[in-house]
């Protein structure tokens, strides 16, 4: 951060150059990591009792923006002001002393701690024998938490409470400060219709009382419903401000996907057409969790696109799918018959095979060698009478290693010192060698870079054209649109919209995915 | 994985050998090594079972309780005057049965599998103990089974000559047979090896059941070498030597990695140390105090390697 040495004179010129009112101003803040560059130059103002929305896509750097401001990461370069003031924000401790309270989606609270426990930690009051002061703070906590709309006791266990009750826990918390910023991250994405308006009420109770809000969310209503101003993010840089009233959601989504189609649209060979067979038919897939009612076909060499951000049940439904998670009710056929299988061992018997997300935790083994995962589902056809045919082995993963062109230099080597892009073609070497015809991969392309990500996308296609059927889920649009044939859009366990090739239209699946106006009935529906 | 530990572990077998050779010359006589192994055969055969289930990362603490109830059954048995084969499969099913409590706890109830087996180390202690209401059970025991312990073939003692063949077997299975493969696989990575539709239950069931099975073939020896059953003393802390002959062996308690070949050298050591004892004359309680401190010798120098790549990885971290 720059030195904190300002003269009075910059402090006038800065004070003049703010628009009135701004109390707080970040001014070309950046923060790079080992090859990315998560902010940069970054500006910010916020005012007094104002609603601020941050938005932008997966890796735009609002997380980044979001802890610069908590203390929890001191920034590359730029400065920070406070009332005019330059102000260092070193710790979580330095944020809370400026009035800055953060508030992260995984809350930070200690569930075998009562509610008054929680509220206190960290700021305990002691009477003047320094003991801790119980009623004091019973009082205090009272207070404010009925101010929140808590009505209930202050010495049950926070892990009892719902979420949507911790949630005020943790705004209490933040109310034992004087607080002038409350900054929150993705606050309603665990709450249900009734909740998001409980706690809206409470944002503004909080706006008319003078405090700022700056407010992280993936909806599209909620913006339009409660935010005073959006600020856009896109891959570190400032991208766009503007008052919510003078928004539109399609001028909104332009300006969070900007012009940055990395990938040259192709035409690929395409064998699936509306006549191709079916071979998956999901019907009103729900499970008590998250799904309701997903219904949708794959058919035979065609590549479909789940497009949906976190939460918004894509990974569910590969899961349900391959036999993970049991449904609560719907049916999946393959190839015509029911396909409700108990586990994964099942659904690899029966043709269908999942990338997982988390490639290092459920994809691959990563201290064994390239031979041992490429075979980890197929290991009993290398099964001879006495031993491991280990030669018939080799040869099969060398085989299929080259067909889709994995850089190894042994077939011995820990898959773990292979590139993330080359561990990606590991778990497709395997289903290819466990002989499915379904894949579903989640997220394939996740951390791997863009020459990587072509690749994979050139033998998912090649896959296709022999004949698979692939299911790709990705939150990033564009990927989808470059290697899909048809997308199936996702928001809160439902679907939201659908298109095929001629049809892509990256705006629309980007106001379908957030659940945008269009479909704000279905929304209100699935909140409930 | 495959390799032979040549390394550490070898090492500190070897420094053993000759320092017990310098300080008591009786050490190499033929009845000493004789003796020797077979104490170490009775600790190997139970920690070679041990390093499976530690290798699919698990642990097993009921491997001495099932010597001890072995033991009792057979004795029981023979003196209740069932035939041979009878005696030794009634035996080894209860082990089996053991096998299947400890893999199904884990596998199914999901218990931490140290719990698992304290709750089955406790129990089936008390089962031999109520079965044979708490008294030892002498058993006139005929040559088959007592050449199980005394015997010996070629001048090489039977317990010796089963424990090779239970080495040889055991690294045959484990780098020649898928279900080896797996239990490895589980062992690194549970979630991969689910997500790949490995039945991983299956795997843990297996391991558990031949680690118990591998006791049970202790509790006969151990049986037969006593002339009775003793559901009491039988296998006391057992299970704390061959663990500890596992991690002399330089397999990791994480699971993932190690192999049989470490588990012979561990419990050789095992087996030397208190063999020394013995001969030193050394005072019981002692002998607990310098086993414990050269235990704490060979891991650090077992772990000397990982541990100091380890340190220099944290600090590498930390700088930058």
């Amino acid at each position: 951060m720059a030195k904190s040495a300002g003269s009075q004179d910059t402090h006038a010129t800065d004070a003049r150059r703010e628009r009135p009112g701004a109390f707080l101003t970040m001014a070309e803040i950046s923060k790079s990591y080992p090859g990315v560059q998560a902010l940069s130059r970054v500006a910010l103002e916020v005012r007094p009792g104002e609603i601020l929305s941050l938005v932008g896509e997966n890796g735009a750097g609002k997380s980044t923006m979001m802890k610069v401001l908590a203390g929890a990461i001191t920034p590359d370069g730029g400065e920070i002001r406070l009332d005019g003031r330059v102000i260092e924000l070193s710790d979580t401790a330095a944020a809370h002393a400026h009035g800055i309270s953060t508030i992260y989606q995984e809350l930070m609270l200690i569930p075998h701690l009562s509610v008054l426990e929680n509220i206190f930690l960290g700021m305990l009051l002691r009477n003047r024998w320094a003991a801790l002061d119980w009623k004091a703070m019973r009082s205090k906590a009272a207070v404010i938490m009925a101010e929140l709309g808590y009505h209930g006791s202050l010495d049950v266990h926070v892990g009892k409470l719902s979420v949507a009750k911790q949630q005020l826990v943790e705004i209490g918390k933040a109310m034992t400060r004087p607080c002038r910023l409350l900054i929150m991250d993705e606050p309603t994405a665990p709450l249900n219709r009734q909740e998001v308006e409980h706690f809206f009420e409470i944002v503004r109770k909080l706006q008319k009382a003078g405090t700022a809000i700056i407010f992280i969310t993936h909806h599209l209503n909620e913006i339009f419903e409660v935010c005073d101003r959006v600020v856009v993010l896109r891959d570190g840089h400032l991208v766009g401000e503007s008052e919510v009233a003078d928004l539109t959601e399609a001028r909104l989504v332009e300006m969070m996907l900007g012009k940055k189609l990395s990938l040259e649209k192709r035409d690929w060979d395409t064998k699936a057409s509306a006549d191709s067979g079916v071979v998956l038919q999901v019907d009103g897939l729900t499970t008590s969790a998250l799904l309701k009612n997903v219904s949708f076909q794959l058919r035979r060499g065609e590549v479909l696109g789940l497009a949906g951000l976190m939460g918004s049940g894509r990974t569910e439904i590969l899961r349900a799918i391959f036999g993970v998670d049991k449904p609560f009710s719907g049916a999946i056929r393959s190839q015509g018959r029911l396909a409700m299988f108990s586990g994964p061992s099942k659904a690899l018997a029966g043709g269908i095979g999942l990338g997982p997300e988390d490639r290092k935790a459920d994809g691959l083994v990563l201290s064994m060698p390239v031979r041992h995962n490429v075979t980890l589902s197929s290991l009993r056809r290398y099964s001879g009478l006495f031993a491991l045919r280990r030669r018939a082995e080799t040869a099969a993963v060398m085989d299929v290693c080259k067909r889709l062109q994995v850089k190894y230099s042994s077939t011995e080597v820990p898959v773990g010192k292979l590139s993330g892009g080359n561990q990606q073609k590991v778990i497709l070497a395997r289903l290819l060698d466990a002989k499915v015809d379904i894949f579903l991969l989640d997220e394939p392309t996740r951390g791997i870079d863009i020459g990587a990500k072509e690749a994979i996308f050139e033998l998912i296609r090649e896959l296709a054209a022999k004949g698979a059927s692939v299911v790709i889920v990705s939150s990033v649009i564009e990927e989808l649109i470059y290697v899909c044939d048809r997308i199936v859009c996702l928001n809160l366990g439902r679907v939201t919209g659908e298109q095929t090739r001629e049809e892509f239209d990256v705006s629309s699946i980007m106001i379908n995915v957030m659940g945008g106006q269009r479909d704000a009935h279905h929304q209100a529906e699935a909140r409930i | 994985m495959r390799s032979l530990p040549i390394n550490a572990n070898i090492v500190i077998l070897a420094v053993l050998l000759a320092c017990a050779g310098l300080a008591s010359p009786y050490f190499w006589s033929v009845e000493n090594i004789i003796n020797l192994v077979r104490v170490a055969s009775l600790i190997g055969i139970v920690a070679v079972g041990v390093n499976v289930v530690i290798i699919l990362g698990g642990i097993d603490l009921s491997v001495g309780s099932v010597v001890a109830l072995t033991g009792t059954l057979a004795a029981s048995l023979w003196t209740l005057g069932v035939p041979l084969p009878v005696v030794l499969a009634v035996a080894l099913l209860a082990a089996a049965v053991v096998g299947v409590v400890n893999g199904g706890l884990v596998a199914f109830l999901n218990f931490q599998p140290f719990v698992a087996t304290l709750v089955t180390m406790t129990l089936f202690r008390g089962v031999g103990l109520v079965y044979s209401a708490g008294q030892p059970i002498y058993a006139n025991y005929p040559p088959a089974i007592n050449f199980l312990a005394r015997g010996n073939v070629l001048g090489i003692p039977t317990p010796a000559l089963l424990f090779i063949a239970i080495v040889l077997l055991t690294w045959y299975v484990m780098r020649f047979r898928a279900i080896g493969r797996m239990i490895y696989i589980v062992g690194s990575n549970e979630s991969a090896a689910y997500f790949g539709g490995v039945s991983v239950w299956r795997v843990k069931m297996f391991a558990y059941i031949y680690c118990a099975l591998l006791a049970g073939l202790a509790g006969l020896i151990l049986t037969a070498r006593m002339g009775s059953g003793e559901p009491g003393q039988a296998g006391i802390l057992l299970e704390l030597d061959a663990i500890a002959a596992v991690v002399i062996g330089g397999t990791a308690l994480q699971g993932g990695k190690g192999s049989v070949w470490g588990a012979l050298v561990g419990a050789l050591v095992i087996g030397i140390l208190s063999n020394l004892f013995n001969l030193l004359g050394v005072a019981p309680e002692w002998q607990n105090v310098s086993k414990g401190a050269v235990i704490l010798i060979a891991v650090i120098i077992a772990g000397a390697g990982p541990m100091m790549s380890a340190l220099t990885a944290r600090r590498s971290t930390n700088g930058g």
